[in-house]
């Protein structure tokens, strides 16, 4: 297969593009994942963050009509090949709209569906509902109805019902865009303690670059169905002048740091605030 | 979302097992079809599904709305049924063309039966059986999942559509449109600004349904229920009952019997 044991995700120069469209959506698009990666894509709206998903998923062009070409393998399978059915349990995607996901009538129901829809004993598909309570902080709202919760909370449940199929890989598509602050670092913070305590490989398409570079591993900076910029946080923010030229906002320090820069300060580029103590003034 | 035609309430009728009550709608129509050609006989089926909606907790509003509702169809029943027999029985009513006899009358009365009352059992059914138990009792049936699934979820859309239908409607009333003036046909006409933004938004609706679906592995395979229903005593009764009362009138309606 040509890839490193830990890599979960590898594309190498896909192509792809929807059924509706003239042009290809993603252009020689190539990258790898490792296992307990948390990778956060960037760029700005229409550049292609979402169809990434979709291919990654399989959803593309498995369920979503559309034509992909070039290498993909998510966790040993080749969707586009191999049909999405062959990812099931191994990669599960949460979208933006948490109302669009909540399709039961209860919380317990919503957490159950996709294991028992993976045939799982009764006892796994309480014992993984269990968990994801846990998990994901819903413990109590077992008997709720799923439309009496707030926003934040919607999506919670949303990413909850995906990790009840224990997935190698999550996937979220901008979670946080139609939540308010509250349900933002609601979720948020949820990402960031599936990371640290259960080490699931994350991608995540995401404009929070503050919350981003805290928790990505890498970053990858798109547009118009480009990667055009890929590292970690610090080297993705610290090419000044093409992160500007792309036009994407970087964290509040960073900006800081290039003004400083461009008046002649000379400083290493921070990306977090705790970055600063390495400077002495 | 799957929510149904189901309705919340703590009844006799929500108590049952779905399979009790699938049974039970499915005599009501076998006796309904047994009566059709004679009201008089279909009436106790009737009342027997007026009290049914009553044990449902769902309300005698709900039973009056649909009564209401079906008096339009009750006269146009009368109507064409005492034209096909209007040369059989005696003569109680004549207008001009319209004829009507008392024979003419009894099957107009057992046809308006024939579809209120399954009607009435079946909205009792969805409205006090969850989907997820709807879509239980259909595979226990041996309904093919995904087949089970597509009912649940088409049940699903008809309050989704009534609800959006209403939005469509507030929305082009604040862009100017107004159904309740103009002739027929112009009232007719104005409502294809509401028809194309509602199929719109629905078949969205439905587009995001399917991906939510194929990421929750739906039609992976064999599905487990881990909230089964169980059959109480109750249940046994219920059935009992009425395999004798509809049997009874089953018999009765198909002449087998006379009372």
């Amino acid at each position: 297969m040509g890839y490193g044991s830990d890599t979960v995700v590898r594309l190498r120069e896909v192509y792809a593009k929807y059924i509706t469209s003239d042009k290809w959506i993603i252009e020689n698009v190539s990258l790898e994942i490792s296992k307990g990666e948390t990778v956060v894509l960037m760029g700005p709206s229409g550049c292609g963050k979402s169809t990434l998903l979709n291919i990654i998923s399989g959803l593309l062009p498995g369920v979503i009509p559309g034509h992909v070409k070039g290498e993909v393998f998510v966790d040993g399978v080749d969707p586009v090949k191999q049909g999405y059915k062959a990812l099931t349990g191994k990669v599960g995607i949460v979208y933006q709209n948490p109302e669009i996901q909540i399709i039961t009538r209860s919380v317990f129901e919503e957490l159950a569906m996709a294991p028992e829809n993976l045939g799982l004993s009764k006892d796994e598909v309480l014992a993984r509902v269990e968990w994801a309570l846990d998990a994901l902080g819903l413990r109590g709202y077992e008997q709720k109805d799923p439309q009496t919760l707030s926003g934040g909370e919607k999506q919670l449940l949303a990413i909850a019902s995906v990790l009840t199929m224990k997935p190698k890989i999550l996937l979220l598509d901008e979670p946080t865009s139609m939540l308010d602050h509250l349900g933002t670092q609601m979720v948020l913070s949820a990402i960031s303690r599936l990371k640290e305590e259960y080490g699931l490989t994350i991608i995540v398409a995401e404009h929070r670059v503050e919350w981003a570079v805290n928790v990505a591993d890498k970053i990858y900076l798109m547009d118009e169905g480009k990667i055009l910029l890929g590292g970690t946080p610090q080297e993705v923010f610290s090419q000044m002048d093409l992160v500007t030229k792309l036009g994407v906002r970087p964290p509040g320090v960073t900006e800081i740091a290039y003004q400083l820069i461009k008046k002649g300060v000379k400083l290493k580029i921070p990306v977090r605030l705790e970055d600063f103590k390495e400077h002495s003034w | 979302m799957f929510t149904g035609l189901y309705i919340e309430r703590k009844s006799f009728m929500h108590g049952l097992d779905p399979r009790s009550k699938l049974i039970w709608s499915v005599l009501v129509l076998a006796a309904s079809i047994a009566t059709q050609f004679n009201g008089i006989k279909g009436i106790p089926v009737f009342i027997s599904t007026l009290m049914a909606l009553s044990l449902s907790g769902l309300g005698t509003g709900v039973a009056l709305l649909l009564i209401f509702n079906s008096l339009i169809f009750f006269l146009v029943s009368t109507i064409i049924w005492a034209g096909i027999y209007s040369s059989q029985g005696t003569v109680l009513l004549e207008l001009g063309w319209l004829r009507v006899t008392d024979v003419g009358l009894l099957v107009a009365l057992g046809k308006f039966f024939l579809i209120v009352n399954p009607i009435i059992a079946f909205v009792v059914f969805f409205a006090s059986t969850k989907p997820y138990h709807l879509m239980w009792t259909l595979e226990k049936i041996k309904v093919p999942h995904k087949l089970a699934l597509t009912f649940v979820i088409a049940l699903s859309l008809l309050p989704s559509m009534v609800r959006v239908a209403g939005d469509v409607i507030d929305a082009q009333r604040a862009r100017g449109l107004s159904l309740d003036k103009g002739s027929l046909v112009e009232r007719i006409r104005k409502h294809i600004p509401i028809i194309v933004p509602l199929f719109s938004k629905m078949l969205t609706d439905v587009w995001d349904l399917s991906l939510v679906l194929a990421t929750r592995a739906v039609g992976y395979g064999k599905r487990t229920y881990v909230l089964e229903s169980n059959w109480k005593s109750s249940d046994t009764i219920f059935i009992l009952v009425s395999l004798v009362f509809y049997g009874v009138i089953t018999a009765w309606g198909m002449g087998l019997i006379q009372l």
